[in-house]
């Protein structure tokens, strides 16, 4: 009976996610999984390039060359990816898989079609905001959607010597079992609980418009058009003079009217973050007796699925470690999850700002809930107290928080 | 020389069906609504047609429905250009809407006179009716401005799906959708805290509810389900024959309803338990009453058929002869007002708050009891079977007999009795008669609101003393809860803790089944557990109430109640406070899950989520979630 230990670096991007995930076993060399590498508002500096070169360091192998065997991108919003976006730097880096949802297949009809309309509808709706001259969260929602070219580029060519793999395929089943085993990650288990196989979860086109059309068609040819393009009436039906106040309609509803466009708005940037949200790979990691709980940012729609799958239950109460999702958002960890399905003595890491979105990312109540159930969390945000409880520390001189679980064979 | 009595019908044109769907032309129909004196909108008691482009933010001119020329010919002429008549269309479908209300309900609609949303500045005493209000895709009522706003639009090039690229669609001009609007609406003015969703059936049974009162009036008509029998060719076969006039429905009217989901709903009486979102759930509600609807109608016709086919009962292939339609178009239409009456009248027997759908079937089968105690269409038995076939079962009764699912009358209640409700009116100055318990308020009502009473000059006083008379039996209908509040259901005694209202009264005339008037007196109580500002209910504060029906000699019949303390065991029913609570916080919970836009809510939005929830903008804009 061997034993070994996980590593876990969680790299202090401020608002996104990059995790550093090192499989060590004894008389082995350690194995690198690098899960994501994007962020805004970095307390080590602007743009990622410093988390990029501490990343590097904490990878070096024998020859003192970047090693990583597999690089996950969970998906491609950009908190997750802006790091590989400095293309220069992953060059000499030789990396062994890259997984990436299915919805990232370039071979795939159906994903590039997903790919397309969620490209347009973001596009269309940054451009919409700016010209209504609408700030706050709905337009960073939307710029974070938009697709990075130049770190979509490193993740499909960009390392050295790269097998490329999709996950959660629509035609392969759902992983129940071990089903998938990497050369890469020898001893590791790796169960692919999401992207969802039903592809209206993430194109929610079971909604509305007509004929069942993508809503995310819809909206985005919606978007594109200009407002004042509707019917129009002979200027003869218009009344010249001004009306009776009491025949008039009030002033405040004449606001309603014009704030509910705003309101569309919000809702079409919120629904943009969540279809590409629930692309996320979801993983379930198990090396010896220690199981990671990696779920990238899925929200509801991909929970109500997994938490509805039996085989899964015993495999979510025996998770050690959890990723938590879409940085201690509120739908991104169900309350149910939390309360009846993980067992209760996990650690958990969020990676996030507090106020890079408002104040409901990540949500005190999650974090609390999770704590109060026995839980031990480190959150990024130094900020927030406390950030760190036990099992965890801040290195001085590098730019992560570490956890270590040790691991039974 | 004495002029002629005022006329009781005015008769519009309309649109029988979306002109956009150029499969059945531009097929007009001309409906009569009750004469009431317009004034340019048009304007009348009820309803106020205000006509605003909200693109181009100016007015139209107003319709003066009482110009000769118009009422000579009923009213303009159908067409998509002219924005008077689309003033026109609305305001007849919508007084439409009202009449089937009033008559169903047993009594007139005392106007929109009250705003219920608690910021109202302004009294408008009028329903109002934006016909151009948006741009966009779907309309929606507004109870906070209480008015209904229509959206239209130009399809784009590329969604045009079953339009024309390029079309102008108003949804203004679809029957089916004004009378979709018109029942929010209307169900709004007898259930205001059906807004408030409280369990995951209430904004459910909102959007099917409203379903059902287009459905079931789009078919009421006899010219328009003949126009929709000659355009489905080929063979005519019974049990697929409705399912396609419902099709055309659904398709006209678009994307908020619940009813194109229903069409192809296979029953699945597993279904009810995991579907959350609002239109499916709404759409087994709409597809268990439809069943009921179908089945009926076919027993209706089995009649004809077997006379038509000399006694085969088998339809021959190809077109069927006229006459038959003719007749066919007829019985649809007898069905359809049939069970448009009972959908309504069932309302005055739910609770005034939290409601389920399995209130709504034991409503409808008490309602109908009530009126008709021999089912001879077996109409009552037909919609039960449509509930059970979709899964959709009461909680608290134990077989789904028409007995068990009547609401528990007082008498059966074992053993207390219900204080009669008894008063004695104040002596109004200037009165020549004393009015003093119960019954004389009930006749002085029947009075005050004959329609005819508006010719006479003495009729004034009657109705000065009827408003007078209002005012007491509000504070008596209050002074009877508080005392009776336990057996209710309430918190006696709760004070500025327990605040309870008279939500509303109203007497009801209707005819008994022995052809004798009846008179009743329809109470609803509610109460509010105020919350402590700490407890999150996201702004919906948990409310309990109770629905009485009293006989015009002050004892209550029926009593509905949703219990804010305890049960209701000692009135024949299981419902629970404290579950009822708990599910309410569970489904506050269940709808943050699956909010996408919470994360980036700031903290008053989220302390009052549950309220801004509750719209019929964000229903009907196809729920985006």
């Amino acid at each position: 009976m061997s034993a070994g230990q996980i590593r876990i670096k969680m790299f202090e991007v401020g608002h996104g996610d990059s995790f550093l995930i090192t499989f060590e076993q004894e008389g082995e060399a350690p194995r690198h999984l690098l899960l994501d590498c994007g962020g805004k508002d970095s307390p080590h500096g602007p743009g990622m390039k410093h988390i990029v070169d501490a990343v590097k360091e904490e990878v070096l192998d024998a020859d003192d060359n970047p090693h990583i065997h597999v690089v996950v991108c969970s998906h491609i919003h950009n908190d997750h990816v802006s790091g590989f976006g400095y293309e220069s730097k992953w060059k000499d880096v030789t990396v062994d898989e890259v997984w990436l949802p299915w919805t990232e297949d370039p071979d795939l009809p159906l994903a590039r079609q997903i790919r397309e309309d969620q490209k347009r509808l973001a596009l269309a709706l940054v451009a919409r905001l700016e010209k209504r001259g609408i700030t706050g969260w709905p337009a960073a929602l939307a710029l974070n959607a938009i697709p990075n070219t130049a770190a979509l580029k490193t993740l499909h060519t960009g390392f050295r010597g790269p097998r490329v793999k999709f996950f959660g395929h629509a035609e392969a089943p759902r992983a129940t079992q071990s089903w998938y085993g990497s050369d890469a990650l020898p001893g590791v288990d790796i169960f692919v609980l999401g992207p969802s196989m039903n592809p209206s979860t993430i194109d929610t086109s079971k909604m509305d418009p007509p004929a069942g059309q993508s809503y995310l068609r819809y909206w985005a040819a919606e978007l594109e058009r200009d407002p004042s393009d509707a019917p129009g009436f002979l200027e003869s039906f218009y009344e010249a003079g001004v009306r009776p106040s009491e025949l008039q309609l009030t002033p405040r509803l004449l606001k309603a009217l014009d704030g509910a466009e705003g309101e569309l708005e919000e809702l079409l940037a919120a629904t943009t973050e969540k279809t590409l949200n629930n692309t996320s790979l979801v993983l379930l990691l198990r090396f010896g007796n220690r199981s990671l709980l990696l779920p990238g940012d899925a929200q509801w729609g991909v929970w109500e699925e997994i938490m509805a799958d039996d085989s899964v239950t015993d495999l979510l109460r025996a998770v050690d470690f959890v990723k938590v999702g879409h940085h201690g958002s509120h739908n991104a960890t169900p309350r149910d999850l939390v309360e009846k399905r993980l067992g209760g003595s996990y650690r958990a890491m969020i990676s996030a700002k507090l106020g890079a979105y408002g104040q409901g990312v990540p949500k005190e109540e999650l974090y609390k809930a999770m704590r109060a159930r026995g839980a031990d969390v480190a959150l990024s945000d130094v900020t927030i107290e406390p950030h760190l409880t036990a099992g965890f520390q801040r290195v001085t001189g590098k730019m992560y928080v570490e956890t270590v679980l040790k691991v039974k064979f | 020389m004495a002029s002629p009595p005022r006329a009781h019908r005015r008769r519009l044109r309309i649109y029988a069906l979306d002109p956009l769907h150029t499969a059945y032309g531009q097929q007009t129909l001309t409906i009569d609504v009750p004469n009431e004196p317009l004034a340019p909108g048009p304007v009348g008691q009820h309803l106020a047609v205000v006509d605003y482009d909200g693109v181009r933010k100016r007015y139209f001119q107003p319709v003066d429905l009482e110009d000769p020329e118009l009422l000579k010919s009923d009213g303009l002429e159908p067409s998509e250009s002219n924005p008077q008549f689309h003033q026109q269309m609305v305001y007849a479908v919508t007084m439409k809407a009202i009449e089937v209300f009033e008559k169903s309900l047993g009594r007139p609609f005392a106007g929109f006179g009250r705003f219920f949303h608690t910021d109202a500045r302004q009294s408008v005493r009028r329903l109002q009716l934006v016909p151009h209000a948006f741009r966009g895709a779907n309309a929606f009522y507004d109870p906070t401005h209480h008015a209904v706003m229509y959206g239209f639009f130009r399809v784009g090039k590329e969604q045009h799906g079953f339009n024309m690229p390029g079309q102008d669609i108003y949804s203004c001009l679809s029957h089916d959708i004004i009378a979709h609007e018109s029942a929010h609406a209307l169900v709004h003015r007898v259930r205001e805290y059906y807004l408030y969703p409280t369990n995951h059936d209430v904004l459910a049974f909102h959007e099917a509810f409203s379903d059902l009162v287009a459905l079931f009036l789009h078919f009421s008509y006899p010219e328009i389900v003949r126009l929709a029998l000659r355009r489905t060719k080929g063979n005519l076969r019974q049990a697929n024959l409705l399912m396609h006039l419902a099709e055309q429905f659904g398709q006209a009217i678009g994307s908020q309803s619940a009813l194109r989901s229903a069409i192809n709903l296979q029953p699945d009486p597993a279904r009810i338990g995991s579907i959350f979102e609002p239109h499916d759930r709404g759409a087994i509600l709409v597809a268990a009453v439809m069943h009921g609807f179908i089945e009926t109608y076919q027993r209706r016709i089995e009649p004809l058929l077997l006379l038509a086919t000399d006694g085969s009962g088998i339809l021959p292939d190809g077109e069927l002869r006229p006459q038959f339609l003719d007749v066919i178009a007829v019985e649809v239409a007898k069905v359809a007002e049939h069970f448009l009456t009972m959908i309504v009248r069932a309302l005055d027997y739910m609770p005034p708050v939290d409601p389920t759908f399995g209130d709504f079937l034991r409503a409808m089968v008490t309602a109908d009891l009530e009126i008709v105690p021999i089912d001879k269409d077996r109409q009552r038995l037909a919609t039960i079977h449509g509930f059970r076939t979709y899964g959709i079962f009461p909680s608290e009764v134990h077989s789904l007999s028409e007995e068990s699912l009547r609401w528990k009358r007082a008498t059966e209640f074992n053993p207390l009795h219900f204080e009669a409700l008894k008063f004695r009116f104040e002596k109004t100055p200037g009165t020549t008669w004393e009015e003093n318990d119960l019954q004389d308020y009930l006749l002085l009502a029947f009075q005050a609101n004959q329609p005819e009473l508006k010719d006479f000059d003495w009729g004034e006083g009657i109705r000065t003393r009827y408003r007078a008379a209002q005012k007491q039996v509000a504070i008596e209908l209050h002074k009877y809860a508080t005392r009776n509040a336990q057996i209710l259901g309430l918190v006696p005694d709760g004070g500025k803790a327990f605040p309870l209202r008279v939500a509303g009264f109203h007497p009801v005339f209707r005819t008994g089944p022995t052809g004798t008037l009846e008179i009743e007196l329809i109470a609803q109580f509610v109460q509010t557990q105020k919350s402590e500002p700490t407890t999150d209910t996201g702004g919906l504060e948990f409310r309990g109430g109770a629905t009485v029906i009293f006989k015009s000699d002050g004892r209550a019949n029926y009593v509905v109640s949703k219990p804010l303390q305890g049960d209701t065991a000692h009135l024949g029913g299981t419902t629970n406070a404290a579950q009822r609570q708990e599910r309410q916080s569970a489904f506050l919970a269940a709808c943050d899950d699956r909010d996408s836009t919470l994360p980036w809510r700031d903290a008053k939005w989220v302390a009052t989520r549950g309220l801004r929830r509750a719209t019929f903008a964000a229903l009907h804009r196809g729920g985006l979630e």
